[in-house]
């Protein structure tokens, strides 16, 4: 009795200790350096989303995708990981792996991996809420999606017992879990917070608020995309030959969903705008994320170029609701991440249309928004009541560069003689 | 602001030093300086009896109005110099308001006839703080006059009010661009207001 006693303290105190390595050299390498490809997915967000807002906020998003990475991964480490991947008797949460001092090489390989996978997850806000978020609001909410939202659902999904995963819920790379979590996150945010100053006309007709930098956008996407076969490769978690045809069909949706972005631009005769096309692409590997290793190569194009279209006319709806998402994440991670997850079920390979399939896939997508948006909602009118979720009027009007930063973007350029560091007094910084 | 407009205030000091402590004195200056400096020497008297009523010193307004009498026929050196915060707070922020006062002139100039009536209807709703709401919409109401001396706190909240009425009207990159076009005008007409233009955006 005392040494099943003794035991389970060692247990306690290191409880990766119980992990044999799982895997070996090439697949923790190969796991190690999609993390790094992950991780840049980061900088990716970072340009879209600065090259999507105005000059005097530039910086403000920057920092937004900075920080919440670096909140987010420490988040994810002490409680996140334990939640999502600890052993989960119920099949509701993880109840082991907290604050991971002691574990095996695999162990450390999938902790970083879902580590960026985590900060993937909450960034998504960020752009959708840019431009009148507090920064310190925006934070509160990174670390409740990083620590609480984000985990719970992808216990549920990826945890081995986990009651969606029990059911047979596919999503390979977190087409829900990872990207339609985040865009719900931010539907919340953006309802909770109101359009920017403007935005909606007297009759309610939005009014185009051009983003400072289109290039940077592009540079944001390609990024993102190059980053993406490290997201759908890694996800392997094994140094595997399977890696061929899940990055083909990352490239393949990737590609059609452009074409999808563009597809409802050309068919009412507007003009090819970048901001479409390169939404649709990143909306099509949202898309192909949940099926990447599960569908041919003809059905990854028709799940991308259908994620692109999604994007690119869920933009449009939303903006009929008068709902400000300064980047199109809802739509892009939101819409298409939903449809992608419905894609894996309808082209799973060698049984196709399976209805059952299907079904346990709209439940998935359906759990999926119920849990993050309704959560996220209530944590962001929590946080707008206690700490405030959005700036001042006045901060509107100088800019969140300034009014949250002290720091400006583009200090020699844009519009250095109406607002400077110089200039904003202390009650207002 | 004048060298005869100073003495007259450092006269107000004067004569009022004797009843009223320093914060009642900065109050009852601003007030003169309000209502009563461009005045006849005669006004002295309506002046004294509103200062005795605001500050339960009715009993004293014969000696109050005398004080203040004498205290104007004073040489400069017998006058008292004004309260420390006075003597900062005009020379700071009256050219806060005068910049403000530029830059909404500006404002109107550059807008259709029907927008400048709605940018100057929106001022005339910004909720400031008592007095200082009576004192702004007494200038929208007559903008050819001097902006009183006012808070720059209060001051750089009418602008952002504007600027929201002006993000309605055309959305905010439009809002941006006038309110740059009128910051560049005063800078133009006015290059002495740079610095209080920077304080007040």
């Amino acid at each position: 009795m005392k040494y099943h006693l003794l035991r389970l303290m060692l247990l306690l105190l290191a409880p990766a200790s119980a992990h044999a390595d799982s895997l070996d050299s090439s697949d923790i390498i190969w796991i190690s350096l999609a993390a790094a490809l992950v991780f840049f997915m980061q900088a990716g967000f970072a340009l879209i989303e600065s090259g999507l807002t105005r000059a005097k906020n530039a910086l403000n998003v920057v920092m937004k995708n900075y920080m919440d990475l670096c909140v987010g991964s420490l988040v994810f480490w002490a409680v996140g990981y334990g939640l999502m991947f600890g052993n989960s008797a119920s099949g509701w949460f993880g109840e082991s792996h907290f604050m991971l001092s002691e574990a095996s090489n695999s162990t450390w390989a999938l902790l970083l991996f879902q580590i960026m996978f985590a900060a993937t997850a909450t960034t998504i806000a960020s752009g959708a809420m840019a431009e009148r978020t507090r920064y310190l609001g925006y934070l509160i909410g990174a670390v409740v999606i990083t620590g609480l939202i984000y985990p719970l659902f992808g216990s549920w999904a990826w945890n081995d017992n986990g009651w969606l995963n029990q059911l047979g819920f596919i999503d390979f790379a977190g087409s829900t879990v990872v990207h339609s979590v985040g865009g719900w996150c931010a539907l919340a945010g953006v309802m909770v917070l109101g359009p920017r100053l403007g935005r909606f006309d007297a009759q309610g007709q939005p009014r185009t608020i051009p983003g400072h930098n289109l290039s940077y956008m592009a540079l944001g996407g390609f990024i993102l995309w190059f980053g993406w076969f490290g997201f759908n490769g890694g996800s392997t978690l094994s140094a595997s030959a399977d890696v061929a045809l899940i990055n083909l069909n990352t490239q393949l949706a990737a590609a059609a969903g452009a074409l999808g972005g563009l597809l409802p631009l050309l068919l009412t005769q507007d003009r090819a705008r970048l901001t479409d096309t390169v939404n649709g692409s990143i909306a099509g590997l949202v898309g192909i994320t949940a099926g990447a290793a599960t569908i041919a190569p003809g059905f990854a194009i028709i799940t991308g170029l259908v994620a692109g279209m999604v994007a690119s006319l869920g933009c449009r709806w939303l903006l009929r609701l008068k709902l400000d998402d300064v980047v199109g994440a809802v739509s892009v991670h939101a819409f298409a991440g939903a449809w992608g997850t419905l894609a894996a079920g309808l082209f799973f390979h060698g049984d196709l249309f399976d209805p059952a399939r299907i079904g346990v896939q709209l439940l998935g997508i359906g759990v999926a928004f119920g849990w993050a948006f309704f959560t996220a909602l209530l944590m962001y009118m929590l946080i707008a009541m206690s700490s405030g979720l959005r700036v001042s009027p006045l901060h509107e009007q100088r800019g969140l560069d300034l009014s949250e930063h002290g720091e400006s973007g583009y200090p020699e350029f844009a519009q250095e003689h109406l607002y400077s560091k110089a200039v904003v007094p202390e009650e207002v910084r | 602001m004048s060298r005869s407009h100073t003495l007259k205030r450092q006269a107000i000091a004067t004569g009022l030093y004797p009843f009223l402590d320093e914060g009642q004195l900065l109050d009852a200056i601003a007030h003169w300086q309000q209502h009563y400096a461009d005045q006849p020497s005669f006004s002295l008297q309506r002046f004294a009896t509103e200062i005795c009523l605001q500050y339960g010193l009715q009993s004293r307004r014969q000696q109050i109005h005398l004080s203040l009498v004498q205290a104007m026929s004073l040489p400069e050196r017998l006058l008292r110099p004004l309260p420390a915060n006075d003597n900062q707070a005009p020379a700071h922020s009256h050219t806060t308001s005068d910049a403000l006062q530029a830059l909404l002139l500006a404002l109107r100039q550059n807008l259709p006839a029907s927008d400048a009536e709605q940018l100057w209807l929106s001022l005339h709703r910004y909720p400031a703080p008592g007095k200082q709401r009576l004192l702004l919409e007494r200038w929208l109401d007559q903008p050819g006059q001097p902006l009183p001396t006012i808070p720059d706190a209060v001051l750089q909240g009418c602008l952002n009010h504007g600027y929201v009425r002006l993000c309605e009207l055309y959305g905010p990159v439009k809002a941006d661009a006038q309110l740059k076009l009128a910051v560049e005008q005063v800078h133009r007409q006015q290059p002495g207001l740079q610095g209080p233009l920077r304080q007040l955006l």
